[in-house]
């Protein structure tokens, strides 16, 4: 699964971050990276963009780049 | 005196709060915002401490110096080229993992650094523990804590400053271990004469250094980087970013901070403000609020100085005795500088809700909120905040854009901001909205802003589908945590705009009103003055507006400044009359409802004033793309008004 199938209820973690270099330089220098928890924590009208948090903050994310992350969910 | 000179450069995360602490070094004011990307270029200030000058530069707020985007190539190619003295690492203690990343990266380069924490009551506020001390012992550097909104931290750090500078012994680069492959490239890559720092930012970069890579270094980068990738999933970014972060999480293991994963806690004002359904009319509101009572608060204010203003205007006209010199004074200067000078409580009220939108962090989510609809006409969400900076001054908000990557986004963003209603031409508005539709001004002018609003999207849009097209831009943006903005600062960002606002006053528009008011008296006994002649030449271009001479020569004189607009009209309708009431009456006598709506509307549209074109020219490198401004300005603004005066002709 990707980060946008990632629901408000549900807790996942960073597998893997695939896309253009310019993407994965732009998550990584903020901080998104493997093994890092996300939740979905606002979406607009539209359902894209969408807000997820991820450790301590909250990133704003094109649903055409959230899907170059994948996820899994976790437990805890 | 002091004749020693030091240079210490600002650096730091976006939104942690460094323009806060120089303004607070500085004593200076610059615009500070809840909001990535606020300072755009370098900016200096100078302060004495203990017998020595300290010149502090503020660089533009970037998470890494390997990343090839502008802010970060300035704050880089400064670090690199005239390498400062000290380097004032700012830290968010809210964040601190990722903002160690960028220190990381000083400390490899071996910079001469000192880090400064801000934002620590609000950590602790979230049960975020951190001790300085024993984190400046690890990284062997000085840890202080500092508040940018609280000057009670800032003798201790400028003490330290000036101690730091005065040793010289430089600090021992630091090592990160990195994951073996990587470990085998640095090897490699130093093996040509990189230093291992140079390395580091080589594989992170892809090769975009401010330093020299010589050709066969430059083919055994792209190596390296190629079988990285063939190793592992990742990028070399991303496996130096996984050893950063290895680091990191032992530092603050070690020094006592929390490294645990504290799942982001929500504020209760995002559950309302970002709710899918409630978000976007929230939002909405929220901006016909500020609409509404700019209107409606201004007016108490602005009529207490329409009283002085106009009891000054008797005085002088009962004081002094009657010829030339008594009607420079009444009907040029106190009725065109009173004339504008009434509309300063509407344009401090408006500069202050954009300062507490901005300081707030609203602004950030308000352009999450509108992104979608921005990327509908070619625009990005972060074209947000130049649109609205545009209701402030189009100047500045033109000079915003530049935190916009892609250039045929920016150079759409900067060809619409003009649309965007700036405080100039707000007195126009309230003067004419007060006037025509007294019970509903705030609607009307809310639907003015509405206009400009919607034919800079369509302007947008038509553009998007013209200019070629180019890869967009991902929208990619953190969201700052609520911050409820700091009387200081407001009052600093509040007091500087409306310093401005009467500057241009006792500049641009005092001249203004003089000229028009010599265009206006002479020549003396005939039938018609130069001014009534010019506009009456003119007149037949705005007739089908239902505009007559007078306000074709009061929309004439605002290509100098809009504000130039609401002074000519009160000169040229205030003879004989010397307060608000007068001007209104007289306009109420010669001007149709409709009329007055078209004016509104022309004025909303034409041309930007001679300011902005300069800036548009500056920005876009041509004067291709101003004088396309000019016109585009001056046809909508035509068509607008015809449009608007046939219709409200037959409604009202």
């Amino acid at each position: 699964m990707t980060l946008t199938d990632v629901t408000k209820k549900q807790t996942c973690r960073i597998r893997a971050i695939s896309g253009p270099d310019a993407l994965r330089q732009r998550l990584t220098a903020l901080g998104v990276m493997r093994g890092q928890k996300v939740r979905l924590s606002a979406s607009t009208l539209w359902g894209n963009p969408r807000t997820y948090a991820i450790g301590r903050q909250q990133i704003c994310l094109r649903n055409e780049d959230a899907c170059m992350v994948e996820v899994e969910p976790c437990d805890d | 005196m002091t004749d020693q000179v030091f240079t210490i450069a600002l650096l730091g995360n976006p939104n942690c709060g460094k323009t806060s602490l120089f303004n607070l070094l500085t004593g200076s004011r610059q615009r500070t915002g809840n909001m990535a990307g606020v300072t755009v270029t370098g900016r200096e200030g100078e302060r004495e401490h203990r017998g020595v000058t300290l010149r502090f530069v503020d660089l533009p707020g970037i998470y890494s110096l390997s990343h090839n985007r502008v802010e970060e190539r300035v704050a880089r190619d400064y670090l690199f080229e005239t390498p400062p003295d000290l380097v004032l690492n700012v830290l968010d203690a809210g964040n601190l993992a990722r903002n160690l990343a960028l220190t990381t990266q000083l400390l490899e380069q071996q910079l001469p650094s000192l880090i400064a924490v801000n934002m620590l009551d609000e950590a602790e506020a979230q049960g975020i523990t951190l001790d300085c001390d024993s984190l400046a012992k690890l990284l062997d550097v000085p840890v202080l804590p500092s508040d940018g909104r609280k000057p009670r931290y800032l003798d201790l750090l400028l003490d330290t400053i000036v101690d730091h500078l005065h040793l010289c012994a430089p600090a021992q680069a630091l090592e990160i271990g990195y994951e073996k492959h990587v470990e085998g490239a640095l090897t490699r890559l130093s093996e040509t004469g990189l230093k291992r720092w140079q390395a580091v930012q080589a594989l992170e970069s892809g090769g975009d250094v401010a330093f020299v890579l010589y050709d066969e270094q430059q083919t055994l980068l792209q190596q390296e980087i190629k079988q990285l990738e063939s190793y592992h999933d990742d990028s070399a970014a991303q496996l130096i970013a996984e050893g950063r972060y290895g680091f990191i999480h032992g530092l603050m293991h070690n020094s006592g901070s929390d490294h645990d994963e504290i799942s982001f806690a929500e504020h209760w004002l995002d559950s309302l403000v970002l709710n899918r359904w409630l978000g976007f009319p929230v939002f909405v509101c929220l901006l016909w609020l500020m609409f509404e009572s700019t209107f409606t608060l201004g007016a108490y204010p602005a009529d207490w100085i329409d009283a002085t203003v106009s009891g000054l205007g008797q005085w002088l006209a009962n004081a002094l005795p009657e010829g030339l010199l008594r009607d420079v004074l009444v009907d040029g200067l106190i009725a065109g500088v009173g004339g504008v000078l009434v509309f300063l409580p509407n344009v401090v009220l408006l500069f202050t809700f954009i300062a507490i939108m901005e300081q707030s962090g609203y602004m950030a989510r308000a352009a999450f909120l509108t992104d979608r609809l921005m990327s509908r006409v070619g625009l990005h969400g972060k074209a947000f905040v130049p649109l609205v900076m545009g209701f402030g001054c189009n100047v500045p908000a033109i000079m915003a854009t530049r935190t916009i990557e892609e250039p045929r986004a920016r150079l759409i963003t900067i060809l619409i901001n003009p649309f965007m209603s700036c405080s100039a031409r707000l007195p126009v508005y309230v003067l004419l909205a007060g006037i025509f539709f007294a019970d509903r001004a705030g609607t009307v002018m809310f639907g003015i802003y509405m206009l400009g609003i919607l034919m800079a999207f369509t302007v947008a849009a038509i553009l998007s589908r013209t200019l070629p097209t180019q890869h967009d831009e991902s929208f990619i943006m953190e969201l700052p945590p609520w911050r409820i903005p700091t009387l200081r600062s407001l009052l600093l960002h509040v007091w500087d705009k409306a310093g401005d606002f009467l500057s241009k006053i006792g500049g641009v528009i005092l001249v203004g009103s003089l000229l028009i008011w010599l265009l206006q008296t002479f020549p003396q006994n005939a039938d018609q003055s130069y001014l009534e002649q010019l506009g009456h030449l003119l007149a037949p271009l705005f007739a089908p507006l239902g505009l007559g001479w007078q306000e074709t020569v009061a929309l004439l004189s605002g290509f100098i400044a809009k504000e130039v607009i609401a002074a000519t009209l009160a000169v040229v309708y205030q003879m004989g009359e010397h307060d608000m009431a007068g001007l209104q009456a007289a306009l109420l006598a010669g001007l149709a409802p409709a009329a007055g709506l078209a004016l509104m509307v022309f004025t909303l549209l034409y041309m930007p004033c001679l300011a902005t074109i300069a800036v548009i020219r500056r920005e876009t490198g041509s004067w291709r793309w101003a004088l396309l401004s000019i016109l585009l300005g001056l046809v909508l603004a035509w068509v607008g008004a015809f449009i608007t005066y046939k219709l409200g002709s037959l409604w009202l």
